[in-house]
């Protein structure tokens, strides 16, 4: 474990490897500026995805799953790289979430008039950081991909440079984003301060028991609540929440799709990480922060969302409910008196995020596809009518705005029932009383697109011209949704494997 | 042959008519003519795959029958697991029939997005028939609460002109009930496994045989919460007073088969909800909050006649009297004694055949005048002979007039109701020890049987006696023959049922009297608890009772 550098733990990084390469390499393929070339890149990426997901899979396959829960056996670069199962999960969301992203957008970048290299580069860069994100071991790796990942996504929310809003969008991001960074990293300081060291398995394990038996406890908490705004902001949990609404409206469509998903989730998977890892002495502590920010956010964020006239506002609001919701599970796995709570908890989180991955991006997917020549797309009067003009859309967008209300044989049900049960199981149950009337007061703003899909007359008789990409990202995404939320056995199954994986309470 | 039929013959009857739906959606959508014969047919089909089990099921014995369990998500332990006993049976035999009656009342009726109406309609008959044969509270809760949906579409597409307003008001809150609903289900599926072992359940039977006799001081207080959660889905459901104000509107704004679905079988799920669940699994807290059930069954019953006889928009007061009859319902299942619970589900199904008629009376008017203010009718007997005598059986039916059906179920659950033990009641003993309780429900409920009769009589002779004084009214046509085959099949069986109403019971018996025989044995546990409680204290032994034991 002495050696400095080990060429054959690469072995360990190699998906991430892989997609970083195709990433330079789509970055060199556009500065051809050759259209028969730049036309084949989409392609290229998801294929670069494909690929390294099949890598990603290989690993374990090999291995066997089973054998991912032996942490001697994946930990690498001296425990700042760990592969285990809970970080497969979790990169596996993230090349699915990348993969709809690109087929999303296929015919938006056109229509928008940007280049397209670039974007496909800084998509797949992000996936690469968001990859090093859920496999992090120490606050050093772990601060460098989120800041990785955070750049690439500076960028593209303001990728519409002549779009006056998109550059609003990116400011304010950058700024917020910034700052958030900064304190995070002050928190880690402030760990490291108490603790000596930044490895997140080292701080979890012996060190913090002598930090917090000394005179440094405060401190160490204090580092825990930096830790927990820095990351807040990320996953836009209220009070961070302000960059959200703005950020989402103006950054081009299957950005805000992508960051509503994959971003949150690669926060996520940093505060399941951290929290359960390195912090899970003070459980109880951060759990009451966490369970006062997933009120906040899912009261704030679906009163809000009831008031928006923009589809893409609207879905920022949700998207910190969801946030909300989301924080629910997590405040389970802090605080939950056995390790079966515990594991449901996270459970819960980790198969919401899967769930709503495929959900929000379907939803986002049918406001690019309402992006026409002269039309953005993004208001609610544009749904006017939708189960006229093209009903398998509308139908789609039903399923997608019924699933994030959590109504039963959609996937957002059986996530959402994972999460109220982790709050009544851990005897939390004013918590679950929140989340559950939040829950149908969310069904307001959904059923007002529903209602001006089905029972509104359309404007015009404009039909939707969705690209194949387009129309295969629907496809997957309505899929998953029904069957999953019929039949859920298997992402069940999935969820449960990798949680297993990261159970530190265990040992 | 036969018995593969008999051994999914639940899964048939409630999954024929969700594909009939999909089949529908494949055809184009300009064939209106095919997809009003279509869903009738599949409709009708459905109806008499579900008769057979009428004749098939087994009065003499308890339990579930037809049974059917197949693992679904072993994960969390939910099968997909049906059954019917007595009380499902009718309800569902009431919900096949009904659809059919709905859809076939709705061929002119509906002439906008035809495809889509049947569609919603075939789909929504899954949903309501899956919500009665589930015994997996899984697999209930999914049904229940996807069965929201194609009602929302109903309402909100082909509703009256405040159709948006009713639709989201229905959706609303019916889901904030069901929400709430779902914590008390998951809080059960938490605590089954600590009692009985195991991973998790959602098994129903189970849940009754092990949860309802359980006498742990942490349950019976655990019971009481449960029983509130599922109070405040089911009594929006049912609708009790004061959880009544989405009714009128959705009723109201609805077409008229959504009204006749509303009223015949959707309301029924609240009640079944108590009828299954809240009493067998949670006798005491039944108990300890039944003072505050009778109180609000009796309210609705007076209050919904009241207001019933107060408008002046026909539809609406049918609406009103919706929640007077379902008050009916309550006090009889309320009453937990055999004759009060078997009048109380029998009341269910008179309520749905009579009101599910009455509103296809007043839609008939309504497709002819697009009116229906009472002030605009007056002397229709006249000029549509047919109809006011329909109307007047069905009425009668309402008011429960000897020989039809409601009579049948309002004499048993007043039967019932006389012997609510005067304990079930509030003292006041500042107001000279007055005690209401006991008989008073009795009482209260018969005097709303004489609301009932008013304003149903008052509306009758509004509209069908006087002289016909409106131009409008004389040029109206009577029934045609397809209007009166909507009508005469429940006529019939509001006859059937008051004249010879034995089968009913017969079918009730067995379910019902188990049902009672568990609570009362829980109540002489709890009985002789409390006193052996009561001599330890006297004995000076302090915390021996189980109040105590529940406090500390």
């Amino acid at each position: 474990m002495n050696v400095l550098f080990d060429v054959n733990q690469l072995r360990l990084i190699s998906p991430e490897l892989l997609l970083a390469l195709s990433a330079v390499l789509v970055l060199g393929l556009g500065t051809l500026k050759d259209a028969t070339v730049t036309k084949w890149i989409p392609g290229l990426s998801i294929l670069a995805c494909v690929l390294t997901l099949a890598a990603l899979l290989a690993y374990p396959w090999r291995l066997g799953l089973a054998e991912l829960r032996v942490p001697d056996m994946t930990i690498g670069f001296n425990g700042m790289f760990i592969l285990d199962a809970f970080s497969v999960f979790f990169k596996v969301v993230f090349l699915i979430a990348a993969i709809l992203t690109i087929l999303v957008s296929t015919r938006y970048l056109a229509l928008e008039r940007v280049p397209s290299a670039e974007y496909h580069a800084l998509v797949l860069f992000s996936v690469v950081a968001m990859m090093f994100m859920a496999s992090a071991g120490d606050f050093v790796t772990l601060f460098v991909s989120l800041e990785t990942m955070a750049l690439c996504f500076y960028v593209l929310v303001g990728y519409l440079r002549s779009n006056r809003k998109s550059n609003e969008a990116a400011l304010k991001y950058f700024l917020l984003g910034s700052f958030s960074s900064g304190i995070f990293l002050y928190g880690v300081s402030l760990v490291y301060a108490t603790t000596g060291t930044t490895n997140l398995g080292l701080i979890g394990a012996s060190r913090s028991v002598t930090a917090l038996g000394s005179g440094m406890a405060p401190i160490f908490l204090m580092g825990v609540i930096l830790v927990t705004v820095g990351l807040g902001f990320k996953i836009a949990a209220v009070p961070f929440h302000m960059w959200v609404p703005d950020a989402y409206e103006g950054a081009p469509t299957p950005v805000t799709a992508f960051l509503s998903t994959g971003s949150k989730a690669a926060a996520f998977v940093v505060l399941a990480r951290v929290f359960t890892t390195s912090f899970s002495r003070v459980g109880h502590e951060w759990a009451l922060l966490l369970a006062i920010l997933a009120v906040a956010s899912m009261t704030l964020g679906n009163v809000a969302a009831i008031l928006q006239d923009n589809v893409k506002r609207m879905l920022a609001y949700s998207s910190i409910a969801h946030a909300g919701y989301v924080l629910m599970g997590l405040v389970v796995a802090g605080l939950g008196g056995s390790v079966e709570t515990r594991e449901w908890g996270l459970q819960a989180v980790i198969l919401y995020l899967l769930i709503y991955t495929f959900v929000n991006i379907g939803a986002f997917a049918l406001v690019i596809m309402l992006r026409q020549e002269n039309v953005v797309g993004d208001r609610m009067t544009d749904f006017a009518g939708l189960s006229r003009r093209a009903p398998l859309a509308a139908f789609a967008m039903l399923v997608f705005m019924l699933s994030l209300a959590g109504i039963p044989a959609t996937a957002g049900f059986v996530g959402k029932w994972y999460l109220f049960g982790a709050a009544v199981k851990a005897d939390y149950t004013w918590l679950a009383v929140v989340a559950v009337i939040n829950s149908a007061i969310s069904l307001y703003y959904y059923a007002r697109i529903v209602v001006m899909m089905y029972m509104r007359e359309p404007e015009d008789d404009r039909r939707l011209a969705g690209s194949l990409g387009q129309r295969v990202a629907l496809t997957a995404c309505i899929a998953f949704t029904l069957f999953f939320g019929i039949f859920p056995q298997p992402i069940l199954r999935f969820a449960r494997t990798s949680v297993l994986a990261l159970a530190p309470w265990k040992t | 042959m036969l018995q593969w039929y008999f051994d999914h013959i639940l899964t048939i009857v409630t999954f024929l008519p969700l594909a009939g739906a999909l089949a529908l959606l494949l055809l184009p959508k300009e064939r209106t003519r095919l997809f009003i014969h279509g869903a009738t047919w599949i409709a009708l089909l459905d109806f008499f795959l579900s008769v057979p089990l009428f004749f098939a099921f087994d009065t003499g014995r308890g339990g579930f029958q037809f049974e059917q369990k197949v693992s679904w998500i072993p994960s969390i332990g939910a099968q997909y697991y049906v059954g019917i006993d007595g009380i499902s049976l009718l309800l569902l035999l009431l919900t096949t029939f009904l659809g059919f009656i709905a859809i076939l009342s709705s061929w002119t009726a509906i002439t906008d997005r035809v495809k889509e109406y049947y569609v919603f309609m075939l789909a929504l008959q899954t949903g309501m028939l899956g919500v009665f044969i589930s015994l997996d509270f899984f697999l209930f809760y999914v049904f229940w609460e996807a069965m929201l949906v194609p009602m929302y579409f109903l309402i909100g597409i082909w509703g009256g002109p405040r159709k948006l307003y009713a639709a989201i008001k229905f959706f609303l809150y019916t889901l904030l009930g069901s929400v709430l609903m779902l914590l008390g289900i998951l809080a059960l599926y938490f605590y089954y496994p600590r009692i009985a072992g195991g991973v998790g359940s959602f098994d129903i039977p189970e849940f009754i045989r092990v949860l309802g006799p359980l006498r742990n001081p942490e349950w019976l207080d655990m019971q009481k919460w449960v029983f509130l959660a599922f109070f405040v889905g089911f009594a929006i459901k049912v609708p009790m007073f004061p959880f009544h104000t989405w009714l009128p509107d959705a009723h109201v704004e609805a077409p008229t088969a959504g009204s006749v679905i509303l009223a015949g079988v959707l309301l029924k799920m609240g009640t079944y909800g108590f009828v299954r669940f809240s009493l067998p699994m949670l006798p005491d807290a039944t108990r300890h909050y039944l003072p505050y059930m009778l109180a609000l069954s009796v309210i609705g019953i007076i209050y919904g006649a009241l207001v019933a006889m107060v408008q002046k928009d026909w539809k609406k007061l049918v609406a009103y009297s919706s929640v007077s009859h379902l008050g009916f319902c309550m006090l009889g299942i309320f009453a937990l004694n055999v004759a009060g619970i078997q009048g109380g589900v029998l009341q269910m199904i008179n309520h749905g055949l009579s009101t599910g008629a009455l509103f296809l009376i007043v839609g008939l008017i309504y497709e002819r005048r697009h009116t229906r203010m009472i002030a605009e009718y007056g002397g229709l007997s006249k000029q549509m002979p047919v109809y006011a005598t329909l109307f007047m059986i069905i009425m009668l039916s309402s008011i429960g007039l000897p020989a039809l059906n409601g009579f049948i179920g309002e004499f048993t659950i007043l039967v019932g109701a006389f012997d609510i033990p005067r304990q079930y009641g509030f003292s006041f003993p500042w107001l000279g020890g007055l005690h209401i309780g006991g008989k008073f429900w009795a009482v209260c409920g018969a005097l709303g049987i004489v609301l009932g009769a008013a304003y149903m009589l008052w509306l009758y002779q509004r509209t069908m006696f006087g002289k016909l004084d409106n131009p409008e009214n004389a040029k109206l046509k009577d029934l045609d023959f397809r209007e009166v085959m909507t009508l005469l099949p429940i006529v019939a069986c509001c006859v059937w049922i008051g004249l010879y109403p034995k089968p009913m019971f017969d079918i009730l018996r067995a379910p019902v009297t188990e049902m009672v025989q568990r609570m009362e044995s829980s109540r002489t546990t709890e009985l002789a608890e409390a006193q052996a409680g009561v001599a330890a204290r006297d004995r000076g032994m302090p915390g021996a009772g189980p109040e105590e034991a529940a406090a500390r």
